[in-house]
């Protein structure tokens, strides 16, 4: 890439820019919010998993002193609230409970005892209605309906060539089946939400990844103009998706507007983790054929996931279609289905952690059958550049004509580009996977109980999508020469404000140091979709990036006025300086430009960059890639398995920065191999309640548990469409850890095992117990 | 739900009881508080009086003499590691508190609060029983000393009366030719045993066993000692252990137990893994004692 050495900044490891912040304890978090008058909210939560409400009373509640109001579904408007991706759909509050812990009421008062006091002075009837749990039975048309839709959702199918040629094509054909339990996004930081009203105008102070959403969705559910909306998105400690719009939010506004106080609702990890939203519950069978030449014939699956009691996604995603859909057919369906337990929503990595550690299984599977090491397995079969991808064919794009694409957009449907085979190879050199590798169903090494063995897997994920918003920031240059880049992606802690600082300082030609990001003001930034499905360097970055390069050319036409011989063409900007390229006595600071009245300009005091040319849709051409390697030890008395080896690779175009990236695929890689082998929400088998809603029982992977130095390498790629060639980030590295462990698991057992692979499901399919 | 409470911080070991035995039930005694804060957070537990022990200085020492070493009961688990002479006398208490929690957790848990909390998993109570240790108990009349063995009483409770209070530890001296170790196993790095096991063995001078104690963590209603796994290895030279040996005392081990399914793990787990524990710690034992 030979454009990169010239960067100032792009690719340069900048610390994140509130590290200092973080580890001295100043960073204010969602739940340091005060403001002035504010009093307290919680939230009655069901004990019931599914019930009619028919009678509430809040007189008793009402009359403790120091309670200010409370709203119950009487007050909330009949308006059902969608999040983004049917993640959610239902009313803030409603006279029907659907899960144990769905919000029945919340109470406003002068300090949190009293208000956790009052909850319990609420008299709620109950008519209880029969609940359905598991998401097969779920499916059947007689099971009991969560949802006035209906428990299934229509099944979402994708289909190409014809399977009954891939079946007589296939030398071989494997079959499987796996489970997945429920993983929880296990937010370490807590959120809160603050509302505060003056007159019909709302100030809501919370974390969310998704500012401009949630904004449009108060503003619609509360019946006031956009205008008067305005969501201040506070850092959290992890969202992994769990924040976005929530009922938090909705229910804080209301509980304000009714008490007329400005109210703080502040979750405990308990409602964090059971009364929010999970991963989803789900279940793939399928088959899958190849030739004794290791090429796939065809793959044929079917995935259910259940969607809680509010999700309503028809799909979790196919985008493992897309990395395995080389082979000349297929058919992929995904059934969504309700379930009387907590919602079901977009977890890092949503349905390529699970779909496509399923596809990597029946790959395995195949590869075993015919003996081929799964690295050549994978290297012969994945999705090259230019390849179909098979998820987006026959999909058309509403509102554009396909004929007459603008200029410059890639081919739709297609890859654009990857560097999958790059990672594979290299990673296999850093593993030493030659060496390690002994065949499957082999171990490498047996000392008394243990087994030693290596595993490869791969993963994809999407580089954001286009289908809800678009991108759009906004850069604003001062009088000073200093900066201010306005960007609606909350702030989440994935280091996304270093790095898009670092595309719009890079564009603009400005130090780093001379530019602010403010992440999370929707009266500031323009509307934009917020910090999901990987949007935010990919699709933000391509914003920020065109915002910067408008305001660089504002300031290069003002520099040419004030220059007077030289035409902006023949003007750059570099560390804040404008120069002739071919003339070097030439040059003002940004400062002298920006301070300069001119009366034929309007530079002075500022320059506001927008974006303006249209992002691509990337759903329809790119992808970003994983490929890891692990060595397990597995002890087949006591069924433990241990990570001894870890080298992640991952294709994210032109690395941002290097630190930011790196943190991203450790730390997802870490979030994909607990799942791989202790996370796991357990729900009470009557009421579909949480058992383990906290870290004490819900066990994350701590730093002792995974290799202390993973090896990170970066493949060599340069995205022809993304902001300096730089394509996502964070969810991809979320997909390999489950295939990459359970190969090794296999190769020093020889069992697969359903996700996670605890040590009682080691010794069970051991037949030890 | 929490409410505020009385703080009280008595100065010495029998105030406390005093200030124990006039508040009754609705009083605790607050040690490092790690096991109290998240019963209190969650409410189960009611406290109107706080009794903060962190004033009884004495109660926080470790003591090593001629023939036994005492461990006060405020003594936190990181200072179990930090002592001069407890991990080469008892290098079993070493390896336990290494894998206790975490070093910001041993910094305030005390051992004395991991014992009064009474639960069956406890770490300091299998390699502490293994050693036959006894505890002092104080009241506001006086004093009275027992078998640790004997301090568990059921799943959160222990010998103590509303009014006592558990003073101190104390671990004789080891018969000389003597092995103490410990196993434990849990989900995560950060986690409660899922089960854990300790077995001391003393051998004689012909290196024939005369002394075995198996204790085991996490699988019955108190840390369980099976005295049948015991008997297999009395008498026993160390040469004659073999394999089967060892898997028979560690299936008697584990036939022994009464272990609970739970959100954590499955009884049958449970019992499984605690024969292989079993089995694993009389092992080292074996080996480090063929040294
Ligand atoms: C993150 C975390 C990890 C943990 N890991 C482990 C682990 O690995 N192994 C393990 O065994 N435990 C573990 N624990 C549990 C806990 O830390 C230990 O049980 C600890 O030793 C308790 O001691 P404490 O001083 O904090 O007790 P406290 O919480 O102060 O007291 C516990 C109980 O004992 C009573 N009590 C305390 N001292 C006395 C006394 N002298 N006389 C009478 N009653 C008394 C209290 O009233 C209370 O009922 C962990 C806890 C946490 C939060």
């Amino acid at each position: 890439m030979s454009e990169q050495q010239d960067y100032r900044i792009i690719g340069k490891a900048i610390p994140l820019k509130d590290a200092v912040d973080k580890v001295t304890g100043r960073l204010k978090f969602s739940g340091d919010i005060r403001v002035p008058d504010m009093v307290h909210g919680k939230i009655l939560h069901s004990p019931h998993p599914h019930a009619r409400i028919t009678g509430i009373d809040i007189r008793r509640a009402e009359s403790l002193p120091g309670v200010l109001g409370i709203v119950t579904h009487q007050d909330a408007p009949a308006w059902e609230w969608e999040n983004c991706w049917h993640n959610y759909g239902g009313r803030i509050l409603d006279d029907r409970v659907r899960f144990v812990g769905d919000e029945v009421a919340a109470v406003a008062a002068e300090s949190v005892e009293i208000a956790e006091a009052a909850l319990e002075l609420i008299d709620v009837e109950y008519e209880i209605l029969e609940p359905t749990f598991d998401p097969i039975e779920s499916l059947a048309p007689d099971a009991p309906q969560v949802r006035a839709e209906g428990n299934a959702r229509p099944p979402t199918e994708v289909i190409w060539g014809d399977l009954d040629s891939g079946v007589e094509m296939a030398d071989v054909i494997v079959d499987a089946s796996m489970a997945f339990d429920s993983q929880a996004y296990a937010p370490i930081g807590r959120n809160a939400c603050t509302a505060q009203w003056e007159g019909d105008r709302v100030t809501v102070w919370t974390c969310t990844q998704t500012p401009s959403e949630m904004r449009d969705a108060i503003a619609r559910g509360l019946g006031v103009p956009i205008s008067n909306v305005r969501v201040i998105s506070q850092p959290c400690g992890s969202s992994f998706g769990l924040w976005w719009i929530g009922s938090l939010q909705l229910i804080t506004v209301l509980l304000a507007r009714k008490v007329g106080r400005a109210v703080k609702i502040g979750l405990s990890q308990e409602e964090c983790f059971a009364t929010v939203k999970r991963r989803h519950l789900e279940r793939s069978t399928g088959r899958l054929g190849v030739k004794r030449d290791g090429s796939v014939t065809f793959i044929d699956l079917e995935h259910v996931h259940d969607n809680g009691a509010y999700g309503l996604k028809p799909d979790v995603g196919f985008l493992t279609v897309d990395l395995w859909g080389a082979g000349p057919h297929g058919r992929f369906i995904d059934r969504g289905v309700s379930t009387n337990l907590v919602t079901a929503g977009c977890m890092r990595g949503v349905g390529d952690v699970t779909m496509g550690a399923f596809v990597e299984r029946l790959l395995d599977m195949a590869a075993v059958e015919i003996d081929m090491d799964p690295l050549e397995f994978r290297l012969k079969n994945h999705i090259r550049a230019g390849d179909p991808l098979r998820a987006m064919e026959g999909e058309t794009l509403d509102q554009m004509d396909l004929a007459s694409l603008p200029d410059g957009w890639p081919e739709l449907g297609k890859l654009d580009g990857e560097a999958l085979s790059d990672c594979l190879i290299r990673g296999a050199e850093a593993f030493g996977w030659n060496e390690k590798w002994t065949g499957w169903g082999k171990p490498s090494a047996i000392d008394g109980p243990k087994r030693r063995a290596v595993g490869v897997a791969t993963g994809v994920h999407s580089c954001g999508t286009e289908d809800e918003y678009p991108v759009s920031a906004l850069v604003r240059v001062h009088a000073d020469g200093s900066a201010t880049l306005h960007v609606s992606i909350g702030r989440q802690g994935q280091g996304s404000e270093t790095t898009q600082a670092q595309i719009a300082a890079e564009a603009l030609g400005i130090p780093i140091d001379r530019l602010i990001v403010q992440a999370g003001d929707t009266d500031a930034a323009p509307p934009s979709h917020g910090a999901i499905a990987s949007n935010t360097s990919y699709r933000t970055g391509f914003a920020t990036w065109d915002a910067a390069l408008d305001a660089k050319r504002q300031i290069l036409e003002t520099a040419a006025l004030q220059m007077g011989s030289h035409a902006p063409d023949d003007l750059d900007m570099r560390d804040g300086v404008v120069f002739s390229p071919s003339d070097p006595a030439v040059s003002l600071t940004l400062e002298e430009i920006m301070s300069t009245y001119r009366p034929d300009s309007m530079t002075p005091p500022m320059i506001l960059g927008r974006t303006s040319t249209p992002m691509p849709p990337s759903m329809m051409y790119a992808r970003y890639f994983a490929a890891h390697f692990v060595e397990v030890e597995v002890d087949i008395d006591t069924g433990e398995i241990r990570l001894l080896d870890y080298v992640a690779t991952q294709d994210s175009g032109t690395v941002l920065n290097a630190k930011v990236l790196e943190n991203q695929v450790i730390g997802g890689a870490i979030l994909g191999a607990g799942f791989a082998l202790t996370e796991h929400l357990a729900f009470e088998p009557d009421t579909g309640r949480i058992l383990n809603p906290g870290f004490l029982d819900y066990k994350v992977m701590r730093a002792p548990d995974f290799p202390l130095d993973p090896g990170v390498l970066f493949g060599d790629s340069h995205d022809p469409v993304g902001a300096f060639g730089a394509k996502s980030g964070g969810e991809a590295p979320t997909t390999a850890p489950i295939p990459a462990i359970s190969q090794a698991v296999y190769n020093a057992i020889g069992v697969w095992l359903d996700i996670p692979m605890t040590p009682e499901r080691v010794l069970e399919a051991l037949g030890k117990i | 739900m929490t409410r505020s409470f009385q703080y009280l911080r008595p100065d010495f070991p029998r105030e406390a009881c005093e200030m124990k035995a006039k508040h009754g039930g609705k009083a605790v005694f607050w040690a490092g508080g790690t096991d109290l804060m998240l019963q209190w957070r969650r409410g189960a537990v009611d406290i109107d009086y706080c009794i903060d022990l962190s004033g009884l200085d004495e109660l926080r020492q470790i003591r090593s003499g001629e023939d036994a070493t005492v461990i006060g009961a405020l003594a936190t688990i990181a200072s179990l590691q930090a002592h001069e002479s407890l991990g080469s006398d008892f290098p079993v208490l070493l390896d336990m508190a290494e894998r206790f929690a975490t070093p910001q957790i041993r910094n305030v848990a005390t051992v004395g609060g991991n014992l009064c909390h009474g639960v069956p998993s406890a770490d300091c109570a299998p390699p502490l029983i293994s050693l036959d240790a006894e505890v002092r108990i104080l009241s506001p009349e006086g004093e009275r000393t027992l078998s640790l063995e004997s301090f568990f009483v059921g799943p959160k409770q222990t010998a103590l009366a509303d009014d006592e209070m558990l003073a101190e530890i104390s671990v004789r001296r080891l018969p000389p030719r003597s092995v103490c170790t410990f196993e434990r196993m849990a989900r995560s790095y950060v986690d409660i045993a899922l089960a854990s096991a300790a077995c001391r063995l003393t051998i004689d001078e012909e290196s024939r066993i005369s002394e075995a104690r198996i204790v085991m963590g996490a699988v019955a209603p108190v840390p369980l000692r099976s005295t049948g796994a015991e008997e297999l290895l009395v008498g026993i030279p160390l040469v004659d252990i073999t394999e089967g040996l060892l898997a028979e005392v560690g299936a008697r081990a584990a036939s022994d137990t009464r272990p609970i399914s739970d959100v954590r793990t499955t009884a049958a787990y449970r019992k499984h893994l605690s024969g292989v524990l079993v089995k694993r710690a009389v092992a080292e034992a074996v080996r480090r004692l063929g040294e």
